[in-house]
């Protein structure tokens, strides 16, 4: 620290290392940052205004486009804070697909973190690896319902089809695989000197200040807070499944690493219970012809990729929402920026930015 | 405390204004509680009530595993207590609320828009702000 003059400088709303339009102020003293504001709102659409304009069975895809790399479970959240609310049963079979397919996006979302926080860093040739994997789940997306990014896959009562023909062998084949890959990943970054320079002691938090700043998912468990909405208040049919939640000691960016490397095998264990405990049966339950909630509210959770998803839902008896409210782990992890990037320098404000995982989309909203 | 409720397997408790911030504490601190991780704090418009704003507070705990819901009423123009000197998450939430709803923070220590741009009119979460917003007030965002 040489406590010259204090230079402010702008780094996006365009940027590539900001994983979207996102701006951070940085004072700088030499290379070290001393302030550091994040600013926002560069893709707000004003989603929850539009929900209240629209039917609850209208919603689901404006949920698809909040999380654009975590679809499946945008939408199951809604989807089952609306069921809560209505009192909508769910056919066993179509809880388990919920799960195997919210499993599979999560890999998803993992693989997109790994490969495009390895690029920020430096390690380029990761991202083609698991851009290849993702390529093979986004693949089964498209065979079960078409899409392949803002999926919409689910439906009130259920899911929107039954696996087609195959789909069930190609997951196996995907699930087996996935492990000898992620042993690849590891092989690339784990050891790797640079990498290890750049992410160890980088961006860390204390399990206090990481509750205190609300952080949840990856970055809040990499400070060894257990805290995982899949153990702590099962939902779906996560209870029917051993799976094991990886906890960091230091709560810096290497030991949020090992813990999403980690989730992407314990996801895989999760997706090969699924697939050899599928109940027959029905995919959807009965589901009245109009969703018209009682007056009340709910306040549902669930584990996304990214931290924890809220749905809150405030019906008046009509068949559209009174207010929706999506609380986004992106906008409150983001918010603890300034609190991880405490005396570090102008590069690890790129390795700190990509070890929370932010989409700009769902902290936008 | 005015009123307990229970729907769904969730606690909600409508609490007065001016108590939020002891009550708050209390529940953060007291080891029976120990709602240590505010979720998400959220506002809803009632423009037809005297008091047309109400406050929700979804707070978790992470040792316990249990929640709670806070709410707290209050008129156009009257403030809330910040809670962001208990849970320093509750500062970007209740700059939200300010942003969208209008909603002022006593002792928030940087209470701007976050959302929308800083000379943006009106708050389009209030119930009479049309979904297309003011054309006439906004040229340059269309």
């Amino acid at each position: 620290m040489f406590h010259t003059e204090i230079l402010e400088v702008n780094m996006g709303p365009q940027h590539p290392a900001t994983h979207g339009v996102l701006r951070v102020i940085l004072g700088l003293d030499g290379e070290t940052v001393v302030q550091c504001k994040p600013v926002i709102g560069y893709l707000h659409r004003g989603v929850e205004k539009l929900a209240e304009h629209k039917l609850y069975v209208m919603i689901p895809p404006l949920c698809d486009r909040l999380d654009y790399v975590g679809s499946a479970s945008q939408n199951l959240g809604y989807i089952q804070a609306v069921e809560k609310l209505c009192g909508i049963q769910v056919p066993e079979r179509g809880q388990y697909i919920r799960v195997i397919l919210a499993e599979l996006n999560r890999i998803s979302s993992h693989l997109v973190w790994l490969g495009t926080h390895g690029l920020d860093i430096g390690a380029m040739t990761v991202f083609f690896y698991t851009f290849r994997e993702r390529e093979m789940i986004l693949d089964l997306f498209e065979a079960f319902c078409g899409a392949r990014l803002t999926t919409n896959m689910f439906r009130i009562g259920g899911t929107l089809e039954d696996f087609p023909p195959g789909w069930i062998e190609g997951t196996r084949r995907f699930v087996d695989l996935l492990p000898s890959r992620i042993k690849e990943y590891e092989g690339l970054l784990s050891t790797n000197r640079i990498w290890l320079e750049r992410t160890k002691g980088v961006g860390v938090i204390s399990a206090e200040d990481a509750t205190n700043w609300g952080l949840t998912g990856p970055p809040l468990r990499g400070s060894g807070v257990n805290y995982d909405v899949r153990k702590a208040m099962p939902y779906a049919a996560y209870d029917r499944f051993e799976f094991e939640v990886p906890l960091g000691t230091h709560g810096d960016t290497y030991d949020r690493y090992l813990i999403r490397m980690e989730e992407m095998r314990q996801s895989a264990r999760i997706i090969r219970q699924a697939l050899d405990g599928l109940p027959g049966g029905d995919f959807r339950g009965k589901v009245p012809k109009k969703i018209k909630p009682p007056i009340a509210e709910i306040y549902h959770v669930i584990e996304g990729p990214r931290g924890e998803q809220g749905f809150y839902i405030k019906s008046d008896g009509t068949e559209k929402p009174y207010r929706m409210r999506f609380k986004s782990p992106s906008f409150v992890n983001l918010q603890a920026l300034p609190a991880l990037s405490n005396g570090a320098l102008v590069a690890d404000i790129v390795a700190i930015i990509g070890t929370l995982d932010i989409v700009l989309g769902d902290a936008d909203r | 405390m005015e009123e307990v409720a229970y729907f769904c397997g969730e606690v909600t408790a409508r609490i007065k204004v001016e108590r939020l911030p002891d009550i708050c504490r209390f529940l953060k601190n007291d080891p029976r509680t120990r709602l240590d991780l505010l979720s998400d704090l959220c506002a809803v418009d009632y423009p037809k009530d005297p008091k047309r704003f109400e406050v929700n507070y979804h707070i978790y705990s992470v040792p316990h595993r249990h929640r709670i819901r806070l709410k707290v009423r209050v008129a156009d123009g009257e403030s809330v207590p910040t809670v962001s000197t208990i849970w320093a998450t509750a500062n970007w939430h209740e700059r939200e609320a300010f942003d969208l709803l209008g909603i002022g923070f006593t002792g928030h220590p940087d209470l701007t828009r976050i959302l929308l741009p800083d000379d943006w009119k009106g708050h389009p979460l209030r119930k009479e702000y049309p979904l297309e917003g003011f054309p006439e007030q906004h040229p340059r965002y269309r």
